[in-house]
C-alpha cells in the first residue's frame, strides 16, 4: 500500500486548501487568526526550501 | 491519461510558461521590492514630515481648496486619507483640459495646514517600481498586456497540475531525486515549488489580472450600475455649485452610521457623473474595512441619492488589493510573501533550465544522457 507520500494527491491537496483559508482567515479576522495563518502560509516555503536544503547537504 | 492528451497539455504548458517566464521574473523582482516598500522607504528617508499636527485639522474643504490655489487650472477627481500617516490626506488632480484618471497625479497634503507634503510621490522610486509591475510604462497597454500574462500563467499553472500526477507518481512528496541527473534534481524542485505555492500563486495571478483590468471594470461600472443610479440627474444641466467636501462627507456618514470615509470621488469625473460626489465607506478593521459601501451624494444640496452595497465586482476589485501584494496581516505575512516571490523566481529559473536541457538532448543525445 502506498504511503501518504508516495501518492500524488493527497499532500499537496491538504497544502492547496490550508493556503487557501489562511489567506482568506488573515484578510478576514485579525488577532489569533492572523497568526494561525502565518503558521498555515509559512509550510509551503518551509517544505520546499527544507527539502532544496536537506539535498543540497546530501550532495 | 493517453499520450496524446499527455502530449497536449505539455505542448500548452511548455508555451504558455515560456510566455510568462520573462514577464514574471520581472513582475517577481519589482513584486519583492513593493513588498517592502514602505520599509525602504522608511529606511531611505522618503517619508512624509508632517508638521503642525499641534493645530486642529483644517476642513475638507479648505484642504481642496488648498490644492486648487497650489495647482491652479488643475480639476480634483479623488481624495483619501494616509491611513499609515494620519494627517495626511492624498488628493488626485487631473491638469487643465484634462478629465482622466490615468492622466491623474496624485499630491499629499497636510491636512493640518493644507501646505503640500514635503514628497512629490512621482519622483519616488517605489512610485517607478510600482507603475513597471502595474503597466511596464505603457498605460492602458500595458495593463491588459500584463492582464494577459496573467490569463497564460493560470494556464500554465492549470497544466502543471494535469502534469503533475504522471510525472511524480511513485515518487515521495518532497524528494528531489538528485543521484539521476541535474535535469531530474531540478524537474523534480520545479514540480515540488509549483505544486506547493499553488494556491498562493493562484491567489496572486487571478488578483493581479483583476487589479490590470481595473479600467475596463470601473467603465463596466460607469455604463451600468453608475449610469442606473445617476438616471434621474441624465438630462439635469450641470450644477452651478458643489456643497464643500466636509457637508457631503458628513451626509456620506449620516448614510452609513459609524463608517468612516474609504475613498471619495469629486462630481464631474468620470467615475462618478456631473452631480454627484461617490463615497466608499469603510467600518472597523476587518473584512468590512475591505469592502466598502457606496454612497453617491448630492453635489448641489449634500443630499443622499444612493446608499448600498457596492457591486461585486468592485468589491472584488477592493479585495484584490490586499490579496495581491500580501500587505493585510503585519510583517510576518510580508516575510512569507517574499519567500513565496522568491521561490515562484527558482520555478521561472528551473522552468527556463528544463526547456533548456530539452533542447540540448534534442540537439546532443548522448552527451546529455551523462548525469
Amino acid at each position: 500500500m502506498k504511503s501518504i507520500r508516495q501518492s500524488p494527491w493527497p499532500l499537496p491537496a491538504i497544502l492547496f486548501a490550508t493556503s487557501a483559508t489562511a489567506l482568506i482567515l488573515a484578510l478576514t479576522h485579525g488577532g489569533v487568526w492572523d497568526v494561525m495563518s502565518w503558521i498555515a502560509l509559512a509550510a509551503p516555503p518551509a517544505i520546499c526550501f527544507g527539502a532544496w536544503f536537506r539535498q543540497r547537504r546530501k550532495m | 491519461m493517453t499520450a496524446n492528451a499527455l502530449r497536449r497539455w505539455t505542448v500548452l504548458h511548455r508555451w504558455t510558461s515560456l510566455f510568462v517566464t520573462l514577464n514574471l521574473t520581472l513582475l517577481c523582482v519589482t513584486g519583492l521590492y513593493l513588498v517592502f516598500h514602505d520599509e525602504i522607504d522608511h529606511a531611505r528617508g522618503i517619508v512624509p514630515v508632517i508638521e503642525g499636527t499641534d493645530q486642529p485639522r483644517l476642513a475638507l474643504g479648505e484642504i481642496v481648496a488648498a490644492a486648487r490655489e497650489k495647482h491652479p487650472g488643475w480639476t480634483e477627481m479623488s481624495y483619501s486619507e494616509d491611513q499609515e500617516h494620519p494627517g495626511l490626506v492624498y488628493i488626485s488632480m487631473c491638469p487643465p483640459g484634462v478629465n482622466d484618471f490615468a492622466k491623474a497625479k496624485p499630491f499629499l497634503f497636510n491636512a493640518h495646514t493644507g501646505e503640500p507634503a514635503n514628497l512629490n510621490l512621482d519622483e519616488t522610486l517605489s512610485m517607478w517600481v510600482l507603475k513597471l509591475h502595474i503597466n511596464l510604462f505603457a498605460g492602458i497597454v500595458g495593463e491588459l498586456y500584463l492582464a494577459l500574462v496573467g490569463i497564460a500563467l493560470l494556464a500554465a499553472l492549470l497544466s502543471g497540475v494535469v502534469l503533475y500526477a504522471p510525472f511524480m507518481r511513485g515518487i515521495r512528496f518532497g524528494k528531489l531525486r538528485n543521484e539521476r541527473s541535474k535535469r531530474v534534481f531540478r524537474l523534480d524542485l520545479h514540480n515540488l515549488i509549483g505544486i506547493t505555492t499553488l494556491a498562493w500563486l493562484s491567489v496572486v495571478t487571478i488578483t493581479g489580472v483583476i487589479l490590470e483590468l481595473a479600467k475596463p471594470i470601473l467603465a463596466i461600472y460607469q455604463a451600468n450600475d453608475l449610469a442606473a443610479m445617476t438616471a434621474d440627474y441624465r438630462d439635469l444641466p450641470k450644477p452651478v455649485g458643489k456643497v464643500p467636501l466636509e457637508i457631503a462627507v458628513a451626509s456620506a456618514e449620516k448614510a452609513w452610521p459609524g463608517h468612516h470615509v474609504s475613498f471619495a470621488l469629486f462630481p464631474g469625473t468620470p467615475y462618478s457623473g456631473e452631480h454627484h460626489y461617490t463615497f466608499f465607506m469603510a467600518i472597523g478593521d476587518g473584512l468590512e474595512s475591505r469592502i466598502p459601501k457606496l454612497a453617491l451624494i448630492d453635489a448641489s444640496d449634500g443630499g443622499i441619492t444612493v446608499a448600498r452595497e457596492s457591486p461585486l465586482y468592485i468589491k472584488a476589485l477592493f479585495l484584490s488589493g490586499p490579496l495581491h501584494f500580501g500587505d493585510y496581516a503585519g510583517m510576518p505575512l510580508k516575510i512569507i510573501w517574499a519567500l513565496f516571490t522568491l521561490l515562484t523566481l527558482v520555478l521561472c529559473m528551473s522552468g527556463i533550465y528544463l526547456t533548456w536541457a530539452r533542447i540540448r538532448s534534442r540537439k546532443n543525445p548522448v552527451e546529455t544522457q551523462t548525469p
